[in-house]
């Protein structure tokens, strides 16, 4: 099977306040038509999406994070996961369940924004824009340095103030 | 000194419920309960709500049987709007209700059960899931995944999305499937054959595997019923009710569904938010009855596919006749499997589900309507009463789990009395109570949602409360 490059999947309830932030970065990066980037947005994950996964060689999950403090993206594995079944299916889990069912997985990165409010209705977040795009941004510029050199990559995987506090 | 032992909340089920067992002086177990411990209230909150609205609220029942209520409701609906839907839309409903039943069974037998099953009911509870069964049998456990997706998948060429799609509409559905995705879907039905051809097969070992789990897990005779088509054969979507017992005699035959209130009664327990429904002729609670796969193939005359119906012929040599072991019910779901890829087969070779002719469109032209189809887990009614503005004036839906209520508390009673032999209850018996349930795929979800990490807590009680022990695990499994 010949893979495809990049999927990158935002992840989140867009009913649920900040949650949906994955799925809008996902949607910008979507509107910039990057070539060789698929781009999935989701509720939630669940275990067919291995079946999806397995056809790319790198992918990018993009989700809210409750304990975050500001936009991240690193380095994902699997090892160590042993989810039983349920309705929260983390990326770590659907890698490994991955890796269990066909012996091999993509590379992976997470990248984490920070959720304030997960109430009933859209993001209020006045936040919400800036964490976006400085998601989007990371996630450019590790696509662009996985083509590139690994000094990029190294820059692309650290950690990135958000300035989102009060 | 009495005891009361429970087991909150019951795993790998979808919904969240609770199991209650007494014992008695002598440390017998004098009866046991199925608790469905949350309420929603669909039945309310949809009263004043305009008709056009109801399937896509009562979708939101259930993120895993949406399709089944999408289609009662609309069913329910062109009764009102006294229509007659184009061959089209009954043909493209029928692939989207066939492609409901494959992703919902595939996830009862291969995510949910399967664990069980193949690793053992008395396995590592830590490894008795999905990941346990990946890690010991990953053709099976990915052919189950692709198997749902293949169910999926189709839901989602249909109606826009694999969840709540808002394709199905009163009159007929919101438009036909495209080449493109027929000429798709066409190219995965013969590995999604292969996968549930290979589960029968391992089925059929199991059943030589667990004879006292087959003779204990719910195995008694009650009524079974369904719905059936000319010829009795097995249906799904349209057709007529009909009524065995467990030694395969037809007890009632050719019922209107949109007439069920004659002969089905809802009965309430103070300690579930779960109906009992029972055959009114009979009585509550000897009115017992079990709706479902296990039933469906009780009562049908034949399934109308070929290599399903081989499967039948063998079933029905292996379970001598009418099945009454609820442990069944994993076998009859793969050969449901089995039937509803034949059948998806057949509806994309034909023309049909590419036609422009897809609706039918009227008024409010009755104020009652009934919608009766087959759910994966049994038949499902949608009852509405509306005013001249179709505004809705009463609901009430009488869904799958909720008929297989007493069944289920019967098979947790037998359970418990065949295993539990004193004061010691080995965690292994623990999940036989729990696994008897899931032979059933209760979606509880029909009255409650989310299955997370949760404990199973059993409380050992004497008569006067007092706690006797607890003995706990975290909800690995």
């Amino acid at each position: 099977m010949e893979k495809k490059t990049w999927l990158i999947i935002g992840i989140g309830n867009e009913l649920a306040g900040d949650d949906a932030l994955g799925r809008q970065v996902v949607e910008s990066l979507a509107k910039k038509a990057l070539p060789g980037v698929q781009i999935l947005s989701l509720p939630q994950l669940t275990p067919e999406m291995t079946e999806h996964l397995r056809c790319y060689e790198q992918v990018i999950f993009v989700d809210a994070d409750v304990s975050g403090q500001e936009v991240a993206l690193r380095p994902l594995a699997s090892e160590g996961i042993r989810q039983p079944f349920s309705h929260l299916w983390s990326p770590q889990a659907i890698l490994a369940l991955l890796e269990m069912t066909t012996g091999s997985v993509p590379q992976a990165w997470l990248a984490t924004l920070p959720a304030r409010d997960l109430g009933f209705g859209k993001s209020r977040n006045e936040f919400g824009a800036e964490l976006v795009a400085e998601a989007v941004r990371l996630i450019e510029v590790l696509i662009e340095s996985q083509t590139a050199t690994p000094r990029h990559l190294d820059e692309a995987t650290r950690t990135v103030g958000s300035g989102t506090s009060k | 000194m009495s005891r009361r032992i429970i087991i909150d909340p019951v795993t790998r089920i979808e919904g969240h419920a609770k199991i209650s067992i007494f014992l008695d002086d002598s440390g017998s177990v004098a009866d046991a309960w199925f608790h469905v411990a949350e309420y929603r209230g669909f039945e309310k909150f949809c009263e004043g709500r305009p008709l056009a609205e109801m399937a896509g609220i009562t979708a939101r029942v259930c993120g895993i049987c949406p399709v089944s209520h999408l289609l009662a409701s609309v069913k329910a609906a062109d009764r009102i709007l006294a229509v007659s839907i184009p061959p089209a839309a009954v043909k493209l409903r029928r692939l989207l209700n066939l492609a409901q039943i494959v992703q919902s069974h595939a996830l009862s037998f291969f995510h949910l059960s399967a664990p069980d099953l193949l690793l053992g009911f008395d396995s590592e509870p830590t490894k008795r899931n999905i990941f346990g069964l990946a890690s010991s049998d990953p053709e099976t456990a990915r052919g189950g995944i692709r198997l749902r997706q293949f169910g999926q998948e189709i839901i989602e060429a249909l109606g826009g999305q694999k969840i709540h799609p808002a394709w199905v509409a009163p009159g007929g559905v919101r438009g036909p499937l495209s080449a493109e995705r027929r000429t798709y879907l066409q190219g995965r039905l013969p590995e999604a054959i292969s996968t549930v051809q290979r589960a029968l097969g391992l089925m059929k070992q199991l059943l030589d595997r667990y004879p006292e789990e087959t003779q204990s897990f719910g195995n008694f005779p009650t009524l079974f019923l369904g719905l059936v088509g000319p010829e009795g054969v097995w249906e799904h979507y349209d057709g007529f009710l009909r009524i065995t017992d467990s030694t395969g005699n037809i007890v009632a035959d050719g019922l209107d569904p949109a007439r069920y209130q004659d002969f089905l009664g809802e009965a309430v327990e103070t300690w579930s938010y779960l109906k009992s429904p029972y055959y009114k002729p009979l009585g509550y609670p000897d009115g017992i009855y079990r709706v479902g796969p296990l039933a469906r193939l009780n009562i049908c005359s034949r399934l109308d596919t070929p290599l399903a119906d081989r499967e039948l012929s063998e079933y029905r040599q292996r379970v001598g006749g009418a099945a009454t072991s609820s442990f069944y019910y994993h076998y009859a779901r793969l050969i449901e499997i089995l039937t509803s890829l034949e059948r998806i087969g057949r509806l994309l070779d034909d023309p049909d589900v590419l036609s422009l002719r897809y609706r039918a469109r009227a008024g409010i032209n009755q104020l009652e309507g009934v919608g009766c189809s087959e759910a994966p887990r049994g038949t499902l009614f949608h009852h509405y009463l509306v005013n001249e503005d179709g505004l809705i004036q009463k609901v009430n839906l009488l869904i799958a789990t909720g008929q297989n209520n007493l069944a289920m508390n019967r098979t947790v009673a037998q359970i418990a009395k065949h295993w539990i032999r004193g004061p010691d209850i080995p965690e292994g018996v623990l999940n036989r109570i729990e696994a008897g349930i899931r032979a059933f795929d209760p979606c509880l979800s029909c009255s409650t949602h989310a299955l997370g990490r949760m404990p199973l807590v059993i409380e050992v009680r004497d008569s006067r409360g007092t706690l006797l022990g607890t003995r706990r695990r975290d909800a690995t499994s």
